[in-house]
């Protein structure tokens, strides 16, 4: 494989502690060297990316795949249970939009605190408080609270800042679907421009055509199909119609 | 400058030093700024009087201390000298106590407020507590400007000696992060830290001498008070604000190396359990 890889994850599991109740939780934390307390539900096992600069990455799966946890463990968010995950460069995730938001203050109050949890400087904000305003589109609503928003208009602000962050990595977890059409494209766009400086991480349940170079489909926690978009994404929808939807795939335990 | 880097600079990149937890601080210090001002600026929000009300709750208090004890009760040897010293001696120590008290009534839930932040942003969940920390500060800031004008007002002076509260206030924060950092950890496995703590802390509170001094107290008594650090703290606050006198230096270095611990440990704590917590919450 290349030795420019931007994302690398090399046999990455993942396993949540699942306890039957709350004092077996503290048992663990107390005598968890000597037994153990709880049962293990593996999210993810054994993944292997690797992914180079300029690439975008789609990534689908059912509910409870293991889509977010992937993300989180790029992100350094959680740790793996087992394999190795590393990232060159830094990342902007967008797990969830406006995460940071507090309803009291305005829009603009807003942008700089979720600047600031992006890991943007004060001043750097400021400089780009008018791009923002302009990509959020959201007019003088800006500088009204944000609990009179609608859910649109929040997704709107919230995405604008992430869109300026200084990153090389980006990564969206499901978050475009409340905007409306003419938001969506714009924010495609702009993946589609970052793909010329960084790399991009991207779950959908359905991927927009042509804008990711690749794709994953991950099911029950495993990679069952990878490459070219179209493709995975047929093969995924062949199985939703064909495979029941049960509760069989959230077993606990090995 | 990635925080591994900053680190790096120092030469130790996995060890947790003494120095760690403040070359993190500063290295998020535009989070901490960012955050704290939220939480500053939304808390008298859509309220007439805003800022007042963080100066009327002390200045309330120490005039209802003045009038109740001028009036009414006489507690032990401190009132001989003088009901307006005895309310300032009061309000020294509940201002020493309710720094502390309000970190560790918070501490145990601060996580599992900001769960969102933790697992939604890359966050450096740690600074939470610097925020809590900076955020009562303020609050005491107001509460001891008030004081201030208030002794000038009634005595007439303030002493010297005033100037050197820095030397106490630094050691005593480090302590309460300290604290504050292993409950924090730990009341993210479990909300009975939270209610352990709603439910001791009021109690602590007459084991702490904010309502009497160590001198009221049988030598025995006092020994066992002073296994509390909060209360040579506020023994040592009142010498410096009300006194005018040095503390001890045994009894300050004493205090001052079990914070030191105290924080040091709390750290290593948080640092420990850090990457499990984010699983937890």
């Amino acid at each position: 494989m290349s030795s420019d890889w931007v994302v690398r994850c090399a046999g990455v599991g993942k396993a949540f502690q699942i306890y039957k109740n709350y004092n077996d939780r503290m048992r663990q934390v107390m005598f968890g060297r000597v037994k153990k307390y709880y049962k293990e539900f593996w999210v993810l096992r054994d993944i292997d990316l690797e992914l180079v600069k300029g690439e975008c990455l789609g990534i689908i799966g059912r509910n409870g795949a293991g889509k977010t946890t992937l993300l989180q463990l790029i992100c350094g968010i959680t740790q793996p249970t087992h394999g190795k995950v590393e990232t060159r460069g830094s990342i902007a995730p967008v797990l969830a939009l406006g995460a940071g938001f507090d309803a009291e203050l305005t829009g603009r109050e807003n942008v700089l605190i979720g600047g600031a949890i992006l890991g943007m400087r004060r001043q750097f904000i400021i400089d780009r408080l008018d791009s923002i305003a302009d990509f959020a589109g959201i007019g003088e609503f800006l500088d009204r609270p944000v609990k009179f928003y609608s859910s649109g208009m929040y997704s709107r602000l919230a995405f604008a800042i992430c869109a300026h962050a200084e990153a090389d990595i980006l990564i969206i977890d499901e978050v475009l679907a409340v905007g409306d059409e003419g938001f969506q494209t714009k924010c495609l766009k702009f993946i589609e421009d970052f793909r010329r400086r960084g790399t991009v991480l991207f779950v959908s349940h359905g991927l927009p055509q042509g804008l990711c170079s690749r794709a994953i489909w991950i099911d029950g926690g495993y990679i069952r199909a990878a490459g070219d978009p179209q493709s995975v994404v047929d093969q995924y929808h062949e199985a939703l119609i064909n495979e029941k939807d049960d509760a069989e795939r959230f077993h606990i335990g090995n | 400058m990635s925080e591994q880097r900053a680190l790096a600079l120092l030469g130790r990149k996995k060890d947790v030093l003494l120095f760690t937890p403040f070359v993190k601080a500063w290295h998020y210090r535009e989070l901490i700024r960012a955050i704290l001002w939220r939480e500053l600026s939304q808390r008298f929000r859509d309220s007439y009087f805003s800022w007042g009300w963080a100066i009327a709750a002390p200045l309330v208090m120490l005039g209802a201390y003045t009038v109740v004890f001028t009036s009414t009760l006489k507690i032990g040897d401190s009132a001989s000298s003088g009901v307006v010293q005895f309310s300032l001696v009061m309000f020294v120590g509940l201002l020493i106590f309710n720094l502390a008290a309000e970190l560790v009534y918070r501490a145990p839930t601060l996580l599992h407020e900001h769960v969102h932040y933790i697992k939604k942003s890359i966050f450096p969940s740690e600074t939470l507590v610097w925020i809590a920390l900076l955020r009562a500060l303020v609050y005491a800031g107001i509460s001891f400007a008030v004081f201030l004008v208030y002794k000038l007002a009634l005595t007439g002076s303030i002493p010297l000696t005033t100037l050197l509260l820095p030397f106490l206030i630094v050691p005593f924060c480090l302590m309460i992060l300290g604290i504050s950092w292993f409950l924090a950890a730990l009341g993210a496995f479990t909300r009975d830290v939270s209610h352990l703590m709603i439910t001791i802390v009021p109690v602590l509170m007459f084991a702490t001498p904010v309502f009497y001094t160590t001198a009221d107290l049988s030598p025995t008594a006092r020994l066992i008070a002073y296994i509390n650090p909060t209360t040579s703290y506020i023994e040592m606050a009142r010498q410096l604000l009300l006194v005018g006198a040095l503390p001890d230096p045994m009894v300050y270095l004493a205090t001052f190396a079990v914070s030191l611990c105290l924080f040091y440990g709390g750290y290593l704590f948080f640092d420990r359990y850090r990457s499990v917590v984010v699983d937890v919450i």
